[in-house]
């Protein structure tokens, strides 16, 4: 009967555990895009998962390594590529959220050391509610396929177009 | 008139292209390629510029190579590393060729002169791959090569701590080894094996052509 009432404690801890962990807010696969040590700003990768009820927003990431961080965006319009300061991030409920190169991603600036293929930046993400979380961020590498990441459906060839954006 | 007019476009469209391709007379290009490659190459104008280790990188450093021509600046941590570690794996894929390898050159040209001074560039560019060259200098110079080739840059308003942001072109231009601005890989071809194949074909055919042109 103990081992009994024992086993449902701790299936009970499973349960709440479960729901703990599909009712929150989760950062999968964070990462560093690998610079040259010289680099003054570096970009950091994740998915932001939320699996709460509520809408959440990312409102501040700190790191000991870099005196900031920021959350960017590249876009691109015609062949130019720029980078939009993003205030916040929301991530809507039941929704996951892609850092990716190419497009959002959090930059980190002033680095405080070198920042070298293989450490790890550690993050601090603090949401609207006040949730943070920390996250180790591996240095590494753009996988081969994160080039093409920011390619967008084919468009008529202009030579003359990036003219434009600067009248 | 209109019809006539898409009439007399297309027809004249559809013979320029049985002209090329009786001109190349082998393998067709990739029908892409005829968005990559410009319809008649495009002398630049004069410009003097510094590369990475302090030497002048004017027109000449463009004769007798190919060169791959990518602008931005190195506080730019996303677009600027992607497009260099692309060009980076386009060279160690034509590593296999050697002869083809003899007769290109990586260039990173920085539109972000007040901050990027050529020791920076060294560690910038070398990092990516150990050949590539990183070019700075005067707002003018980089001007007259950036408005030849229909590059674009501009800078953001400064924030309060002085940083601010680049926006820029992020295509990869090539130059021909005659000096003339020849093709243009806008985003949307930024895939290595895509590069090397329609530039092995790019190759092929210029060299075809200087031999018909009777040029060495």
């Amino acid at each position: 009967m103990k081992k009994f009432s024992q086993l449902v404690g701790l299936l009970v801890g499973l349960v709440a555990l479960a729901a703990y962990a599909d009712e929150s807010v989760r950062i999968i696969n964070p990462w560093v895009m690998a610079a040259p040590p010289t680099v003054q700003t570096l970009a950091a990768y994740m998915d932001i998962q939320n699996d709460a009820k509520v809408d959440m927003t990312l409102v501040q990431i700190q790191s000991p390594k870099f005196a900031k961080v920021e959350i960017h965006e590249s876009t691109h319009t015609h062949d130019m590529a720029a980078m939009v300061p993003h205030k916040d991030l929301p991530i809507p409920s039941g929704k996951k959220v892609s850092l990716k190169p190419g497009g959002l991603h959090l930059m980190l600036i002033n680095p405080q050391l070198a920042i070298r293929e293989g450490d790890s930046v550690p993050l601090s993400l603090t949401f609207n509610d006040g949730i943070r979380l920390d996250v180790q961020a591996m240095v590494k590498k753009a996988d081969g396929d994160a080039a093409e990441s920011h390619q967008h459906s084919p468009e008529p060839m202009d030579h003359h177009g990036s003219h434009h954006d600067m009248h | 008139m209109v019809l006539l007019a898409i009439l007399i476009g297309g027809l004249a469209f559809l013979g320029l292209r049985a002209g090329l391709k009786s001109f190349l007379n082998q393998k067709e290009i990739p029908k892409d390629l005829l968005g990559v490659v410009l319809p008649s190459p495009r002398d630049l104008p004069d410009f003097l510029l510094t590369d990475h280790l302090g030497k002048t990188f004017d027109k000449a450093r463009f004769r007798g190579k190919w060169s791959f021509l990518f602008f931005g600046y190195t506080h730019c941590p996303d677009i600027c590393p992607v497009t260099m570690g692309l060009m980076a794996d386009v060279f160690k894929k034509l590593e296999k060729h050697p002869q083809v390898l003899k007769s290109i050159q990586g260039v990173f040209v920085s539109v972000d002169a007040k901050r990027d001074q050529p020791e920076s560039l060294k560690n910038f560019v070398v990092y990516f791959y150990k050949d590539f060259i990183g070019v700075t200098g005067d707002d003018d110079n980089i001007k007259s090569l950036t408005d030849s080739l229909g590059v674009a840059y501009r800078l953001s308003a400064p924030e309060t701590d002085g940083s601010y942001l680049i926006s820029h072109s992020s295509g990869i231009y090539l130059v021909d080894p005659d000096g003339r601005f020849h093709a243009l890989f806008q985003p949307q071809f930024h895939n290595a094996d895509k590069i090397v194949s329609y530039f092995l074909e790019m190759m092929k055919s210029y060299g075809e052509q200087t031999q018909k042109d009777g040029r060495t």
